[in-house]
């Protein structure tokens, strides 16, 4: 099978349907399916979180999505089946998911340490923006992940 | 001879800024992506602090930011402040 046949990446408004992408990377040789599902919390350091609201540079979140899934599918003892990525896009209220993503394996090793990798190196890399609303009517504000200073992209897959 | 240099806007530069692009007008002979980035910084003071923290991209892959690298007014280029995804 091709990379891309193995790959399925959505960037787009739409609430996560978690039984479709687990049927994506279903595969008869795969024993695991490992998952991250990232979720918006009621609360940032005490203070009270309504919603986040995502924006994205799509064609290069795409891209650079694709680059990660591709590093997946080349390394972990090539012991990976299939990986799903799908990120949501605009507001996200809480308890609500803005990341799923799942990937099979023969074995349950790689395909938990490729999630781990996976989800790491999508906060550092990839051209998403995420806004915090607060309950007590506060200014939002645009947030940057502590992984994406851009200076440091040394994730590796193990 | 000038180029004319179309720059996407993202998150928080777009939010000060208060549009989606800007056109940037640089000399042929100094079409780079340092002289892009100070001239930014001239013309829009206000986002100084947040360009010191973001990268650029051109046609949609990073450029690392100790490289001045030659840009023509076809690339697409953008703004990518710090991400925040997942």
């Amino acid at each position: 099978m091709t990379d891309e046949s193995r790959i399925k990446i959505e960037v787009n408004e739409n609430i996560i349907d978690l039984n479709y992408w687990y049927k994506i990377v279903s595969d008869d040789s795969s024993g695991a399916t490992s998952s991250f599902l990232g979720t918006t919390r009621n609360e940032f350091k005490g203070k009270g979180v309504e919603r986040l609201e995502y924006e994205t540079y799509k064609p290069m979140a795409i891209k650079e999505i694709e680059k990660i899934c591709k590093t997946i599918l080349n390394g972990f003892e090539g012991d990976i089946k299939k990986i799903g990525v799908v990120h949501r896009i605009g507001n996200v209220p809480v308890g609500e998911s803005s990341i799923l993503i799942v990937i099979s394996s023969g074995h349950r090793k790689s395909s938990l340490e490729a999630v781990h990798y996976a989800i790491d190196t999508i906060k550092s890399t990839v051209p998403i923006w995420k806004k915090e609303f607060y309950t007590d009517g506060s200014e939002n504000q645009w947030k940057g992940n502590c992984e994406s200073c851009h200076f440091n992209n040394n994730n590796h897959p193990h | 001879m000038s180029n004319q240099l179309k720059v996407l806007l993202f998150a928080k530069v777009k939010e000060v800024l208060g549009k989606d692009s800007i056109t940037i007008d640089l000399p042929i002979d100094k079409s780079t992506s340092f002289n892009l980035i100070q001239k930014l910084k001239d013309i829009y003071p206000q986002i100084t602090s947040i360009l010191e923290v973001s990268l650029l991209a051109i046609n949609q892959e990073y450029i690392s930011s100790d490289q001045d690298i030659a840009i023509c007014p076809s690339d697409e280029i953008a703004i990518i402040p710090p991400v925040s995804g997942g």
